[in-house]
């Protein structure tokens, strides 16, 4: 090997900690990004193979109940690939002595044989014995069940059974249970029919021959099966076409993504500063070398490309690090989205793309972060370069030395140590950046995780009653209202109307369905948090409030817009006078406010209402549950039929639930990014007291006790970690108000109600302080070990 | 071979410019055997650096084995001084992560001087003439200081250069050594090579062929011209 080449590999491994440093600084950068890159790849394929593979409808049309006749001829239809039948039914499951939760029931064919949305049997029978039920995996904890367990179902109308739990499905084609906020099980007709629910299929699940992906040519061909089925005398409820081969989930998806992608670039240009810091200070040590390299010959360029490859040395060992670590870390973020997700991941996948990505990352971020000072060192004249000392020993005293030594009560290593911290202003400047990048991303996580929290509990808030009582089936609302109100736990109570409603689009076809509230206009039982608009107006007649994600599901829309709703197949329309900010998640339905007198007028029904808001004397979860019971059994005493009541403080539990994948894992980036800075910080002490060397050994010859020593690098590193603090908690305010809006409007389309986090501050002050001790204990340390004669001597 | 003719050299300091060379005006012939002598801050090493070409004069003209250096880029100086110059350092000056023979090695290399096999077979050719070759594949800082200056001037002579400059060569060495390496100048002279010396040993100074003496940025003795 020619000398030069041997001089960078020599170097690599003559300074091991300082190489180490930069190895390290480099790998947790690269690791961090190819986790991030590496486990949302393996996710995604995982995603999109396995629902592929449950062969996902194209369309699902609800209509009214149909026979095997009307599917061959949905068949039969041109593009139509396949018609399978299905029959799901609201029902709930009991979970507690007065605790219910949602539970859709499919039913399984007889002989178990699907081909759209295929189901797969985890463990137990498939399919399900005649009264017994099966339970799609994600929703087991919501029942509180296990297999073998025996479950209390009961149907809208119809009586409660014990139904025993015999197995797990897996089920792709539907939202994990906590985001979808309602378990699902399967059963077969035999069984919904002793559970007093109907006999015959009511949905007809269709897949196109071609374009399958293409949302407009399903459309299509499912308003051609919609004729078809208008034929056969049927009404044609709904026509719902779910985004082409994509899961429901990925949308959520794509904002994890996209904050998860901005955090691993985060960690490179983090791990970037400190690689210019230890870069530099590698140059400030050879500055002389590279003086006599050049005195015996070398030009500039070849100069440079020696610190090149040795920075691209450093960037490949630090790959054998950050490989294996990234990949094995982005198996663990798989692991942990998919368990989310209800995903499984079939056998291991190794992502080549990402890996390779990795390698060209830990190449090219210590080059182009070293590029910098490499270019200034190697462009120096040999005479400046021999000289050796790039920074000349200053002319005078610092405004700052000044002062310090103006104030008579700090000790004179105090002073050094304070003095020392601004004396290499670059680095200070760059360690500062990478550890107070790293306090600001803690404290925005954790102020993003609050501020989640307080927009649930504002939106929760603005429901200002405590329970709501969903009916079997439509009551009068004066009597109803008059068997309630006499409870002593109820304060206040308001009737309204529930409805599912389509907006008519102007090709005749629905779309998405709009979960109608059909309720006083003056309302005192709901605060709405008018986003845009205004609330109803008794005057008003046809008004309608959306909630804001109805924005995500249709663009165009503006207040004024007139927007026509089927129900029942009738169609009325109403102008839209409001936007109203619910906690919703893209997913999940729009819900839309109209007068309750409107409402009948147009639909029907005056007088007769499907549920009740009640306001209780007590708020907390055991009031809520108390208030439960004894509505539960005045409405049953009464001979209502109760579909489900559900609490406030059960509301909340759901929807907080929903956020834990989003909030777990930006905890685990903002604590490795905390890991950067700290070795970022590590970095510049070892490199200080490396620099001081020949100084400390000056101080120790003229009399500098050990403990002065230490305690002038603890100060040191104590300062600059306390100026970190400093400034990432300002830092900390812009960025997290940025994060909160960004994350608010893509993931529910409001801006989240920017909550600051006073103690993530505060743990990170103790986070910061104890990095800064760690990290300037090993120099403090070896500082202290050096014998004068050693120091001195040192070049 | 050395031919500078009204060289002045200033520095730029906080209290205004600071003139080391006051137009200097100095003749060397090849195959002479220069000392350079004067008092620290004299202008001595301001001067070598002159004919090295580490650094430029403000005004004047330095014109080194028939090249004007004040023509030439930084990166064109760098090729030139790679082959037209030796220099030999006080502190010996050899990169410490690399072993002798590389060190050696390292002009060849920079230069692309030879294919790397002939690189190696002249290190040793020239670390047997200053008697080291046993010590080839150690690196510097197992020899002692008389050692590393073999090794120091065996670099310099690696790519065959006309001219060796010396900046105080023996000042960090015993008596005994710095003879021995005087002995070793005066063979190279008697090689053909040309030798410039900077030094503070004035019985040294007196053993070359010439010496010049400066003092305050000026030639006040320009011996034998």
């Amino acid at each position: 090997m020619a000398p030069r080449w041997s001089k960078v590999v020599r170097d690599l491994f003559a300074y091991r900690t300082r190489t180490l440093l930069v190895v390290l600084s480099i790998a947790i950068g690269v690791a961090a990004f190819g986790a991030i890159l590496a486990g949302l790849t393996i996710i995604r394929a995982e995603l999109q193979s396995s629902y592929l593979a449950v062969n996902p409808a194209s369309a699902l049309i609800t209509t009214q109940p149909f026979d095997e006749v009307l599917l061959e001829n949905i068949r039969r239809l041109p593009d139509v690939a396949d018609a399978q039948g299905q029959r799901a039914v609201a029902a709930r499951a009991q979970v507690g002595p007065d605790e219910w939760v949602d539970l859709q029931l499919f039913v399984v064919p007889d002989d178990g044989l699907m081909t759209i949305n295929l189901v797969r049997s985890e463990t137990g029978p498939w399919p399900p014995p005649d009264r017994t039920v099966l339970i799609e995996r994600a929703s087991l904890d919501m029942t509180r069940a296990s297999v073998g367990d025996v479950l209390a179902l009961q149907l809208a109308d119809g009586p409660t059974r014990s139904v025993p739990l015999v197995g797990l499905t897996h089920d792709l084609s539907l939202p994990p249970a906590a985001i979808a906020g309602q378990a699902f099980g399967y059963v077969t007709a035999d069984t919904l029919i002793w559970l007093g629910g109907p006999a015959d299929d009511n949905q007809v699940l269709m897949t196109t021959s071609t374009g399958r992906d293409d949302a407009e040519h399903i459309q299509r061909v499912a308003s051609e099966v919609e004729r078809l089925i208008e034929r056969s005398g049927r009404e044609v409820l709904v026509i719902d076409v779910p985004t082409p081969l994509q899961h429901p989930v990925e949308l959520v998806l794509g904002t994890l993504v996209a904050i998860l992608a901005t955090l691993g670039l985060l960690a490179l240009l983090i791990s970037g500063f400190l690689i210019i810091n230890t870069i530099t200070a590698i140059l400030t040590q050879q500055t002389r070398q590279i003086g006599i390299m050049k005195a015996i010959g070398a030009r500039t360029s070849q100069i440079m490309g020696l610190y090149f490859v040795l920075a691209a040395g450093f960037g490949l060992l630090a790959l054998l690090l950050a490989l294996p670590l990234g990949m094995f870390g982005g198996y663990g973020v798989a692991l942990f989205v998919a368990s989310q997700l209800n995903v499984t991941l079939e056998g291991v996948r190794w992502p080549l793309e990402i890996m390779a990505l990795q390698g060209v990352a830990a190449v090219l971020v210590p080059i182009i972060s070293a590029a910098v000072p490499i270019r200034a060192t190697a462009r120096m004249t040999v005479r400046e370069a021999l000289s050796g000392d790039t920074t000349p020993p200053p002319a005078r005293m610092s405004l700052l030395s000044r002062l310090l030594s103006a104030v008579a009560f700090i000790k004179r290593p105090t002073i050094l140590a304070l003095r020392n911290t601004f004396r290499r202003r670059g680095r200070l400047v760059r360690t500062l950046i990478a550890l107070s990048l790293g306090g600001a991303v803690f404290v925005s996580v954790m102020t993003l995780r609050v501020s989640l929290f307080t927009t649930l509990d504002d939106s929760i808030a603005a429901q200002q009653y405590d329970l709501e009582v969903q009916l079997a089936r439509p009551y009068r609302a004066e009597r109803i209202m008059q068997d309630v109100a006499s409870l002593p736990e109820v304060t206040h109570l308001e009737a309204l109307v529930r409805a599912q409603a389509f907006p008519v689009q102007p090709d005749g076809t629905t779309a998405e369905m709009v979960n109608l509230r059909a309720l006083p206009a003056a309302t005192s039982l709901l605060a709405p948090r008018m986003s845009d608009g205004y609330w109803l107006d008794p005057a008003d007649e046809r008004s309608i409030v959306l909630s804001t994600n109805y924005r995500t599901k249709d663009p165009t829309v503006q207040l004024g817009d007139e927007l026509t709703l089927r129900i029942n197949n009738r169609d009325t329309t109403w102008q839209i006078t409001g936007f109203v900010e619910e906690f919703l998640p893209p997913t999940t339905p729009a819900l839309g406010y109209v007068n309750l007198a409107s409402f009948t007028r147009a639909y029907g029904g005056t007088g007769r209402v499907d549920a009740l808001r009640i306001a209780t004397t007590g708020h907390d979860a055991a009031a809520h549950a108390a208030a439960t019971m004894a509505v539960e059994q005045r409405l049953n005493e009464r001979g209502y039929e109760v579909r489900l009541i559900r609490s406030r403080t059960e509301d909340r539990d759901i929807l907080s639930e929903r956020f834990n994948v989003l909030t777990g894992v930006l905890s685990l980036m903002a604590a490795i990014i905390g890991t950067v800075g700290g070795l970022g910080l590590a970095g510049t002490m070892s490199i200080n007291v490396l620099e001081r060397t020949r100084e400390l050994g000056i101080m120790r010859a003229v009399g500098a006790s050990d403990g002065a020593v230490q305690q002038m690098v603890f100060v040191e590193g104590i300062t600059i970690g306390l100026l970190a603090w400093l400034i990432g908690t300002l830092l900390s305010f812009p960025m997290s108000y940025a994060m909160s809006y960004q994350l608010g409007m893509s993931l529910l389309n409001l801006p989240l109600t920017w909550t600051y986090a006073p103690l993530a501050v505060v743990a990170w002050l103790f986070i910061v302080l104890l990095i800064a001790s760690l990290a300037s204990y090993l120099p403090a340390r070896n500082a202290t070990r050096l014998t004068v004669r050693e120091v001195l001597a040192y070049e | 071979m050395i031919q500078l003719t009204r060289v002045i050299k200033e520095y730029p300091t906080a209290a205004g410019p600071y003139r080391a060379l006051k137009g200097v005006d100095i003749t060397i012939e090849p195959g002479e055997f220069v000392a350079v002598v004067g008092k620290s801050g004299s202008g001595k090493s301001t001067l070598i650096n002159m004919i090295t070409g580490i650094d430029r004069s403000t005004s004047g003209t330095v014109c080194v084995a028939g090249t004007d250096l004040g023509r030439l880029s930084e990166g064109q100086l760098a090729v030139w001084r790679g082959r037209t110059v030796g220099i030999i350092f006080q502190f010996f000056q050899l990169l410490p992560t690399l072993t002798v023979a590389e060190n050696v090695m390292l002009p060849m290399d920079f230069g692309n001087i030879g294919r790397p096999r002939e690189r190696r077979q002249r290190a040793m050719m020239l670390l047997e003439q200053m008697e080291i070759s046993e010590h080839a594949d150690k690196l510097p800082g197992a020899l002692s200081g008389g050692q590393q200056q073999r090794v120091a001037i065996a670099r310099s002579l690696a790519n065959d250069p006309p001219l060796l400059v010396a900046d105080e060569p023996t000042g960090n060495l015993d008596s005994r050594t710095a003879d021995a390496i005087f002995h070793l100048f005066e063979h190279l002279v008697e090689l053909g090579k040309t030798i410039v010396m900077v030094t503070h040993d004035t019985d040294l100074a007196q053993r070359a062929g010439r010496s010049i003496t400066v003092t305050d940025g000026l030639i006040v003795a320009p011996g034998g011209l």
